[in-house]
């Protein structure tokens, strides 16, 4: 009875055991192994690499931050670990056997390229240790032989592709971030450069951002020109490593015994980071060479970057030095060969006065090109600096005790200036210039013909109506046959905003007629006429107009001031389409 | 106890007997379950078998699922599932496999796959591993992922509804070459969000993201996203980007610390070499570009081939844009090409460009932009110095107030402004300026037009305004006037005039009131379309005013040229208008003249001339109605018409001669090409001495063009002549006789007017009744001539006047008018040596 209990009882184990291995599929494939690795890759905290150059790499991680702790000390490039993670995670591993079981089938894990000091690869998360070994290739040559270790398991010999091999065949180097400067270019806020002098003093150049311009702070203050600090900047940040080395036990510092020629301090909201640079002779060629004072570790650059940080106070300092605001502006003359034009504003109306030692004449200013003629002098450039500060000898040197040009500047505040130019003599596109607010002498290029040509007919008002003008229709008449037609414009018109803006684009030197006017030799009959008026119908203003001369020549005549002027292109433009509309219609 | 083994035994043998056994499982529980889990639209069909295998496994076999949008196909599912008991009984799916799956929807290429696979790790996560091939673009892609459930179904959900919603596969598709690549991709979605792909040397990597909210529209965030490419490429709208090393660095802050710093993002790209092609062709090396923005403001700095100082920042605030900067190009190194019109043209051809951009809060405008060009040639253009000043508004469009050019013949001051989307750009240019200058510019039509222009040292001086959107053929227009003295077209020296010019996208037209040239002064319009636009027409033209024929002609096409190749005056006045086609049977001309110089017509002399010449159809038609010979003495007036039918030509004509001094016209007719007999035989037929010699000659006809003895016709002729009896035909006849002893009276022979009705056929003239009469005499002729060859056959009568006596003749023939009886005259032989027999003939007069 037992017995047969007993054989019942192992029927049944059997029979269980038949259906548990039936039912138990061939589950402890390849992608048992892809899980595991990808489980692991996605919570790694460390990565332990020893490669085919016998490179001890450790990456650990902290707050998601990758850094490199041997065989030097570093930052990890994300990219390159990205690349590893997805790598790692598309590797077809397929097992042969436990290692051990082939030591009994009288094999040795050598045969398979299996060492004690074969490029390994351990992948470390907080609650498993994956370690493979990477041996020889496999007669398929798109495969290698591993050993595959989880924890304490058994170590499997697996068969594996060959990227494992490309990746342990990768140097250190190619793990570690190949620039310098991690912080984005517009966080950074202040720069200072100190040189090392053979005396043992330092010389500093320091600049510091402020409402996003960058200002010189040493040697002296000064506007920097932002984009060429910018490109500095990038510069220094594009610059590729070439070569590192470990440098332990070995901190650099100020210290005088420390070898290094410049001193970057580069300064954004939450860091400041020093990087000193230094020259070392690596027997073929001069290298430049930098440290992070938070990393031991030198770096090779190219043996050139060290010019970067030449002559950084010529190179950087704004050129531009002109910073004038027609608002901010009372009046500015300019005196020139006897005669002063000054343009004056009172009550935000400007005006232009021309007077010599006898006369006076006045006339009302141009809002439009005064603004542009102090465009015109802000953009000029400081093409050489001269002199600081110089003593009279200097100013009477370059002949600006006598200036050709005499440029005074009254702002709202009454503070005046001066500028007074003198041709150069060497070259005779340039001027020297003394600006007498920054004691600065400074060869600048002038090619402004309403500053050098001074003269009324550049800056006067080329408005042609009164902007106080109600204009409620515009008539505009041409012949028809041996009759005048009209079209009437009123502020429905698409035109009609442009027509009363009306301004001149140049005055023409001949003589009003009252029915045309003789232009370079030719006569132009006035053939049409552009009245505006109120909306009593009374006429406001009117002007006679010539036919189009050209794409941008339109003449027109007022009657009022007796004078000849060009149209503006949109205004050509605006009676270029009316006369098309009425060629159409008819 | 033994019953219970038994029992158990027996199950495990059932149990046994069922491993690996296929049950089939209705479909309508599995249609419920798949319908509920995927969610298909409402029109779907669904097809699959359904088997389960114990003890936990659900297999589906060729499942294939189909609607409007959507096609998926599985060779086989696993699911495999789990049977959970903690609180209440449920099912869980432990994996899902897919073998041999096809799926095609809207907004993706065609996917198949050998595989996928969907497994849980545990309660919480899940790994997914499929490979996926793109056969229309021959490419794979390897897919392997963790991550928690919540985060992937989160994730899934996105990007359907994403796909739903736009046409980004296509852009993608568009913008990047997508063949022959293998991609690999890692997803984690496990404690953080990241996704890396690489593909060959490029490593794309989104280190951190979040997907937005789904009950809104989808959004994925990047806020950590790094890009390396070793060797890539990117096609934007047909330019095609091909860069080595790029790096892309995008960093979005969090929101906590985004608040505190104001900081949004910082990105930086750099690229070692950027190679362009498509419009522009040509290289950057080291391009970096850093961009940085904050809540009000943006930052951008972009910098380019390094050791030429090209770069230039944007701060953007207040919806302004301060631009500042410079560009440094010159020709040595900077290798820009245009593709124009199919070809490949160097931007810069040699000389340099320095280009300021410089900004100041405080000016009234503030992006100056300053270019200056020395030395440099655009586009093979002769090199030039130019200086542009200008704005760049807060919108970067482009005012450049202040333009001036010198190159070449050319120099012009103008402004030009730009403005984008559409870049539409205007040149207002005011100077001298050579058109051929400046064709490189231009398209080769540009350059057709103005090669056959020859301009001397005075540079036509143009006031011009060329308007259009850079790329599009469309909405360009130039239009102006030029101002061009001592100028040759086709050989048309003009000394003076002024040119109304207008191009646009259908033709270019040259208009002017006023064209002076050594002999008077022309008002001339003539339009040249544009090849695409111009349906075979080349040229249409219309010209008014004193026209020097011979020079002038060569302004129209060879064709018309051709048409009046005959013509030769040396001014007239015309009024012409027509087209010139391909086609040359569609080439129509209208062309009224008058001329009261020396005309002629093939050759044919006239002193003057008012006539109209038209072309239509293949059909020549002129009309001569008032042709001046000889001083105004006598009317004339001519028509013809010449009809071309393939290669062959009819000509009709009419002419009328009254009363035109007749050795004039004989000495005219002489000279002419065409419509001249041989020399010798026609002088023989008519020319005598008297100088008031007239002619009336009325004349319709008509043949082939090609061969004058062909013509077939009918005319009169008279002329009155003194000495009519001279000519050669009657000369010769008083010879003849004078050896016949006849006593005729003296002055028998002397002629003075002829007059007949003729008819021609072919080489022939036929006259019936032609009288010759003189004071005491008058003859009758009959018979005709050759034209070609000068032979006679002509029977003639001699009648006297008056019944003059001749006594012997009387006598013997007894008659009153013994000449008539006797004097029947037949001659032959040719014009030159007419022969002649006395026949006596009983006929009457």
């Amino acid at each position: 009875m037992r017995k047969k209990k007993f054989i019942l009882l192992i029927l049944n184990l059997v029979l269980a055991l038949t259906i548990y291995f039936s039912i138990k599929k061939e589950s402890d494939d390849q992608s048992d192994y892809t899980i595991k690795l990808i489980s692991t890759i996605s919570n790694l905290n460390e990565i332990m690499i020893r490669n085919v150059h016998n490179e001890e790499i450790h990456l650990t991680q902290k707050n998601q931050e990758w850094h490199m702790k041997t065989p030097f000390s570093w930052s990890v490039e994300d990219l390159f670990l990205a690349s590893f993670n997805t790598r790692i995670s598309h590797l077809n591993i397929d097992e042969i056997s436990k290692l051990s079981s082939i030591v009994e089938k009288g094999e040795l894990a050598e045969d398979y390229g299996i060492f004690d000091n074969s490029p390994t690869i351990t992948l470390i998360e907080s609650n498993q240790q994956i370690r493979i070994k990477v041996g020889t290739a496999t007669r398929a040559e798109n495969s290698v032989f591993i050993t595959f270790k989880i924890n304490d398991d058994d170590e499997m010999l697996c068969k594996c592709s060959n990227d494992l091999l490309e990746i342990v065949q990768l140097p250190a180097s190619v793990w570690a971030q190949p620039t310098f400067i991690k912080q984005p270019l517009y966080s950074i806020n202040a720069i200072n450069v100190s040189y090392r002098q053979n005396n043992g003093e330092n010389h500093t150049v320091s600049l510091l951002r402020t409402n996003e311009i960058w200002n010189f702070t040493k040697p002296f203050k000064s506007l920097a020109n932002n984009e060429r600090v910018l490109l500095l900047l990038n510069e220094i940040a594009s610059k590729k490593i070439e070569r590192f080395k470990k440098e332990d036990g070995n901190d650099i510092n100020d210290s005088s015994e420390s070898n290094w020629l410049i001193k970057l301090t580069l300064q954004s909201r939450y860091q400041s980071e020093n990087i000193y640079f230094g020259l070392e002779n690596t027997g073929n060629e001069l290298c430049t060479v930098a440290r992070k004072e938070t990393e031991p570790t030198k770096l090779y650059l190219e043996s050139n970057l060290i010019e970067i940080f030449e002559a950084l106070p010529s190179k950087l300092r704004e050129r531009k030095i002109f910073q004038f605001s027609s608002l901010a502006t009372k009046s500015i003359s300019i005196k020139h060969q006897g005669k002063t034009l000054a343009l004056e504003k009172k009550d935000e109306m400007w005006s232009v006065h021309e007077r010599n030692d006898t006369k006076e004449k006045e006339f009302s200013g141009d809002n439009f090109a005064i603004g542009a003629f102090f465009n015109l002098l802000n953009n000029l450039h400081v093409k050489e600096f001269i002199s600081l500060n110089p003593d009279a000898n200097e100013i009477r040197k370059y002949g600006l005790h006598d200036p050709q040009y005499v440029i005074n500047f009254i702002d709202t505040n009454d503070s005046t200036s001066q500028i007074v130019l003198s041709k150069n003599h060497e070259d005779q596109n340039l001027f020297t210039a003394y600006i007498e607010n920054e004691s600065l002498i400074c060869l600048l290029e002038i090619e402004i013909p309403s500053l050098l040509k001074p003269s009324h007919e550049s800056f006067i008002n080329r408005d042609l109506l009164n902007a106080d003008s109600k204009v409620a229709t515009i008539h505009f008449e041409y012949p028809e046959g041996n009759t005048t037609s009209k079209e009437v414009l009123t502020n429905l018109d698409s035109s009609f905003d442009n027509f009363i803006t009306l301004r001149a684009q140049n005055f023409v030197d001949v003589k009003y007629h009252q029915d045309g006017c003789w232009v370079g030799g030719d006569w132009l009959p006035w053939t049409y006429n552009l009245i505006f008026l109120d909306d009593k119908n009374q006429t406001i203003n009117s002007f006679n107009l010539s036919a189009p001369s050209g794409a941008t020549t339109w003449y027109g005549g007022s009657s009022k001031t007796n004078r000849v002027f060009n149209m503006p292109i949109n205004i050509i433009d605006e009676l270029n389409s009316l006369l098309r509309a009425i060629r159409s219609n008819n | 106890m033994k019953t219970i083994l038994l029992a158990i035994l027996g199950i495990q043998i059932c149990v046994f007997f069922l491993v690996k056994q296929f049950i089939p499982i209705p479909k309508v529980i599995i249609d419920e379950i798949l319908t509920k889990a995927l969610d298909f639209e409402g029109d779907s069909t669904i097809n699959y078998e359904a088997y389960y295998l114990f003890p936990n496994m659900l297999y589906i076999k060729n499942c294939q699922v189909k609607n409007k949008s959507l096609f998926f196909k599985s060779a086989q599912m696993i699911i495999n599932l789990s049977f959970s008991t903690a609180n209440k009984i449920a099912i869980d799916l432990n994996s899902l496999e897919l073998k041999n799956w096809i799926f095609e929807g809207p907004f993706c290429p065609r996917i198949s796959s050998p595989n996928a696979r969907i497994i849980k790790l545990n309660d919480n996560s899940i790994f997914l591993s499929t490979s996926l091939n793109f056969a229309e673009q021959k490419s794979k892609l390897r897919f392997s992922g963790v991550g928690e459930i919540q985060h992937v179904k989160n994730l899934v959900k996105s990007i359907i509804k994403h796909q739903n919603n736009t046409s980004e596969a296509n852009f993608m598709e568009d913008m990047f070459d997508l063949n022959n690549k293998n991609f690999d991709v890692f997803l984690n979605l496990y404690n953080k969000a990241e996704i890396s792909l690489t593909e060959g040397n490029n490593t794309y990597s989104i280190l951190e993201f979040k997907n937005g909210n789904l009950h809104k529209d989808f959004e994925i965030i990047p806020s950590r996203v790094k890009l390396k490419s070793l060797d890539g490429t990117v096609n934007i709208k047909g330019q095609n980007l091909h860069f080595k090393n790029l790096i892309v660095d995008h960093y979005r802050y969090p929101e906590s610390i985004s608040a505190a710093s104001e900081t949004l993002q910082a990105n930086r790209l750099h690229v070692d070499h950027l190679e362009l092609n498509g419009s522009l062709i040509g290289s950057i090396n080291n391009l970096n570009i850093s961009n940085s923005q904050e809540f009000e403001n943006a930052q951008s700095f972009v910098s380019f081939n390094e050791k030429q100082d090209s770069y230039f920042s944007i701060f953007t605030h207040n919806h302004r844009n301060d631009i500042n900067g410079q560009l440094n190009i010159n020709s040595s190194n900077t290798n820009f090409y245009a593709s124009i019109n199919g070809q490949k043209r160097k931007i810069l051809t040699s000389g340099g460009l320095l280009i300021d951009i410089s900004s100041s809060s405080i000016s009234h405008s503030r992006n100056n932009l300053v270019i200056k060009g020395t030395d440099c040639s655009i586009l093979g253009a002769p090199e030039g110095n130019y200086k542009l000043q200008g704005v760049i508004n807060d919108n970067f469009s482009i005012n450049l107030s202040r333009i001036h050019g010198k190159l070449g013949d050319t120099n012009a001051t103008g402004s030009f402004s730009q403005s984008w989307s559409p870049n539409r750009y205007r040149f207002l240019l005011n100077g001298h300026c050579n058109p051929n200058d400046i064709k490189a510019w231009f398209g080769e039509w540009w350059t057709k037009i103005w090669t056959e222009f020859n301009f001397s040292s005075l540079t036509p001086l143009g006031d011009i305004s060329v308007q259009g959107i850079w790329g599009s053929t469309k909405n360009h227009l130039t239009h102006g006037t030029i101002l061009a003295n001592n100028f040759s077209y086709r050989n048309f020296n003009v000394t003076k005039s002024k040119i109304n010019l207008r191009v646009d996208e259908n033709s270019t037209l040259l208009a002017s009131d006023s064209i002076s040239h050594r002999l008077g002064t022309l008002k001339a319009k003539l339009e040249f379309p544009r090849k695409k636009k111009s349906q075979g027409k080349k040229l249409a033209f219309d010209v008014q005013g004193d026209f020097p024929f011979n020079e002038g002609k060569q302004i129209f096409s060879k064709n018309i040229q051709k048409e009046l190749d005959d013509i030769c005056s040396e001014l007239a006045s015309i009024n012409a208008n027509g087209e010139v086609h391909n086609n040359a049977s569609d080439t129509y001309f209208d062309l009224s003249f008058d001329s009261d110089r020396n005309f002629s017509f093939s050759g044919f002399n006239v002193d003057g001339l008012t006539g109209k010449i038209a072309l239509s159809n293949n059909k020549l038609i002129c009309n001569l109605p008032h042709i001046i010979l000889n001083n105004q003495q006598g009317k004339s007036r001519a028509n013809f018409t010449i009809t071309s039918v393939h290669q062959l030509k009819t000509l009709e004509f009419s002419l009328e001669l009254e009363n035109v001094s007749k050795n004039d016209f004989l000495k005219r007719l002489n000279n002419s090409k065409k419509i001249q007999i041989e020399k010798p035989q026609s002088s023989a037929l008519f020319f005598s001495e008297d100088k008031n010699s007239r002619l009336i000659l009325r004349l319709n006809a008509k043949g082939p063009l090609e061969n004058k003895f062909q013509l077939v016709g009918s005319g009169f002729i008279q002329i009155n002549d003194k000495e009519l009896g001279q000519i050669n035909l009657f000369g010769n006849l008083g010879n003849a006789l004078s050896r016949t002893k006849i006593p005729l009276p003296l002055g028998v022979f002397s002629f003075n007017q002829l007059a007949s009705p003729f008819r021609l056929e072919g080489e022939k003239v036929f006259f019936d009744d032609m009288i010759i009469s003189g004071p005491i005499s008058v003859m009758k002729l009959e018979g005709n001539l050759a034209l070609e060859t000068g032979s006679l056959d002509i029977i003639s009568r001699l009648k006297l006047l008056n019944k003059i006596p001749i006594p012997i003749l009387k006598d013997l023939i007894g008659a009153a008018d013994p000449i008539s009886k006797l004097l029947e005259i037949k001659v032959s032989g040719n014009l030159l040596n007419p022969k002649w027999e006395l026949l006596l003939n009983p006929k009457p007069f």
